[in-house]
């Protein structure tokens, strides 16, 4: 087989893998070496689905000895498979890299014979990548569940990233669907990756390694969709990760039907609206100070599709606004909805040197659509009403609100993403209009 | 807010068009306490009446002092925007950058913290502005293998980004020779061994690739297309990040770049379907 059909098989294979990163380490190029690696990543070009390409993304294999139900490599699959040579990955690597298409390497693999026989594949390319081709650009691995966990620490020391996917977001669901892998193994390999990291800052490294422990950190994938855990549960399990594990990232991907009918999975396009809102919520989790706790809870299990996490957090917090925009910490205007982390620091710099007006806070680059209703500057108000929930909802969407109700009760309530009466119903315990 | 010398308002400066001659001005300005009307680098063809144009001969001993300055006095990221707001060759970006220092030897070191003052924010969008346009072209500039183990690499930028793209590819591809060809500019910028400088360049012939070439943008393009997911298929999204004036000189081909402009020039305005 050519490498040409190799590469069209084994990255069609790869491409339901949504890490596309290559942030989070800066290395200079080496004498003789090729490559670098930007802290803050850069994006080569985007797919025609709108996803930027950063890394090459490729499986090693997609040969797979398991038969995961939700993964369009099963065992059980009909399809073309075919295993790539570690020259083969490396030259194709550096070809790429050199004509600037791609920020490094994003090497997974299906399981190929065994876990440790798929790793050690993994760790030798790897190698060859940095020593033989004296690559310096990026790289993210795969820590292949079950595999040896030396395996995975030596494969550490070579790339900026690896990651250890869970894919399904309960116990439950992952023993129905996947049963071959297993929760054990999973975390097993991330806490082997995260003891590894904790001893490489204690200084505890090998001597000859001049390399960091994945300096970018390791991070894993969540799949939305294919079984019946709550936007509230799998919210909770990333903020457990992101404490627990120290992950630097969780990533979900809306679960696209790959096999054949499987009556264990449903047959529904890509929730994509579901999947965007998670990805916001992670956000808030990660960098605006949230906990998963403030924005969903068993009762309001699910996010609202219409609106954002932080605006239909503010709506059930209105006792917490209006703050006023010259004198409210940090921490409070990135939880205005409306005002994002660039333009708070704006926000922050600004009135030091000068008290700010509604129009200096739109030249920050503030959304003043959503943010006017929860905020005064100089004690003044943009809005008369500030109680009014359900009308602050709809312009907030910026639809009536008939229209929405209807689109609400056409919607098929069983599909478990909309939470028809949690806006309505909030209305109720919201204190009194502030005087 | 600024209290300008009486006559400055009604005058303009003309200048060589440089970087050190635009300094040379900051360097006049500042002396004489003078915010100018306008800042050229030609002579105006309707000259205005009861209007003084000042001709200001570059020196560069004047503009390094005011650049030391700048980088002494003023916050950290100032020359970088300055520098920045320049390359955006925009009209207004002379102006923009005498009145930012006018104001800066004023406020010193707390100068970028008035974010909304009129002096300061039309700079911090244009250095912004380049910025982002640097960050895009790092990922979309595309090397070709010429003959002669030369990688070629074609752009149209809107900005003149070549003297900040040169940097990071020169270290990246530190044992590789290539040249960066800003066509708009007829500028390029060569490298080898990881030394790099621009000159002005023109191609006399089109480039006739090899084989080996053909086969990795070949395999490029299968790769383009694989990776993409079909039931998420979304070409708004893809067409925001990725705007169409950048799509000529890519290696990848991009569904509908066919018949959007048939000459394979870039089309700017095109109509987009109706918002949904």
């Amino acid at each position: 087989m050519d490498v040409f059909k190799k590469l069209e098989i084994l990255s069609s294979a790869a491409k339901y893998d949504a890490s596309c990163a290559s942030s989070g380490t800066a290395r200079k190029n080496t004498p003789g070496g090729i490559g670098t690696a930007v802290r803050s990543g850069i994006c080569h070009s985007w797919s025609d689905d709108g996803r930027c390409i950063s890394l090459l993304k490729l499986l090693l294999t997609n040969k797979c000895a398991y038969n995961c139900a939700y993964c369009v490599n099963r065992a059980s699959n009909d399809l073309p498979r075919a295993l790539f040579t570690p020259d083969e990955i490396a030259e194709l690597t550096v070809q790429f890299y050199k004509r600037n298409y791609i920020e490094g390497l994003f090497l997974s693999s299906a399981v190929y014979r065994n876990p440790d026989y798929t790793m050690e594949i993994i760790l030798r390319t790897v190698a060859l990548l940095r020593e033989k081709y004296r690559f310096n650009g990026y790289i993210h691995a795969k820590a292949i569940p079950g595999a040896d966990s030396a395996l995975i620490r030596r494969t550490g020391f070579f790339v900026d990233r690896m990651s250890a996917n869970i894919e399904l977001p309960s116990e439950k669901s992952l023993n129905l669907l996947a049963p071959q892998k297993g929760k054990g193994a999973i975390f097993t390999a991330m806490r082997d990756m995260k003891s590894a990291m904790l001893d490489y800052r204690d200084g505890n490294r090998p001597s000859r390694s001049r390399r960091g422990f994945i300096l970018a950190g390791q991070s894993t994938q969540l799949i939305v969709g294919a079984s019946p855990e709550s936007d509230h549960s799998i919210l909770s399990l990333s903020e457990a990760l992101y404490r627990g594990f120290s992950l630097k990232r969780v990533y979900y991907s809306a679960y696209v039907p790959v096999t054949a009918l499987d009556n264990r999975l449903p047959l529904v396009g890509p929730p994509l609206r579901r999947e965007h809102r998670l990805y916001q919520a992670d956000w808030l989790l990660r960098l605006y100070g949230f906990r998963a706790g403030e924005l969903l809870s068993e009762k309001n299990p699910n996010f609202d599709p219409d609106l954002d996490p932080k605006s239909h957090w503010a709506l059930s917090n209105m006792h917490l606004f209006p703050v006023e925009i010259n004198s409210a910490d940090y921490e409070m205007l990135v939880r205005v909805p409306g005002i994002g982390l660039r333009s708070a620091q704006r926000i922050v710099r600004a009135r030091m040197v000068r008290a700010l007006s509604f129009d200096d806070l739109r030249k920050t680059g503030a959304v003043l659509k959503r943010a006017r209703f929860f905020i005064t500057c100089g004690g003044r108000h943009l809005e008369k009403d500030e109680s009014d929930v359900i009308m602050i909802r709809e312009r907030i969407i910026g639809r009536p609100a008939p229209r929405l109700l209807t689109d609400a009760r056409k919607r098929n309530p069983g599909d478990g993403q909309l939470d028809l009466f949690g806006p309505i119903s909030f209305t109720r315990r919201i204190p009194t209009p502030l005087p | 807010m600024m209290s300008p010398a009486p006559d400055s308002t009604r005058l303009t400066y003309i200048y060589d068009g440089t970087f050190h001659g635009l300094m040379t001005i900051a360097h006049d300005s500042a002396r004489r306490g003078i915010i100018p009307h306008d800042i050229t680098a030609s002579d105006p063809e309707r000259p205005l009446l009861f209007h003084d144009y000042i001709r200001v001969a570059t020196d560069v001993h004047k503009a390094e002092a005011v650049i030391r300055a700048i980088k002494t006095r003023l916050p950290s990221l100032a020359y970088r925007r300055v520098l920045f707001c320049f390359l955006s060759e925009a009209a207004t970006a002379p102006k923009c950058i005498i009145d930012y220092l006018s104001l800066g030897w004023r406020y010193g070191a707390m100068l970028d913290h008035h974010v909304t003052h009129e002096a300061v924010r039309p700079l911090h969008f244009l250095a912004e502005k380049v910025e982002r346009e640097r960050r895009r072209m790092l990922g979309l500039v595309r090397f070709r293998l010429a003959p002669g183990g030369i990688y070629y690499a074609p752009i149209e930028p809107d900005n003149n980004i070549l003297p900040l793209l040169s940097p990071h590819f020169a270290e990246r591809m530190a044992t590789e020779s290539w040249i960066i060809h800003d066509i708009g500019r007829k500028i390029a910028s060569r490298c080898s061994e990881g030394e790099w400088d621009i000159v002005d360049f023109k191609l006399t012939a089109s480039i006739e690739y090899g084989e080996e070439e053909l086969a990795y943008q070949k395999l490029w393009n299968g790769y383009f297309t694989s990776i993409a997911i079909g039931d998420r298929k979304n070409v708004k999204l893809q067409k925001q990040f990725l705007p169409r004036r950048y799509w000529k000189h890519l290696v990848e081909d991009i569904p509908g770049q066919a018949d959007t402009h048939p000459q394979g020039k870039p089309c700017r305005n095109i109509p987009t379907s109706p918002s949904t």
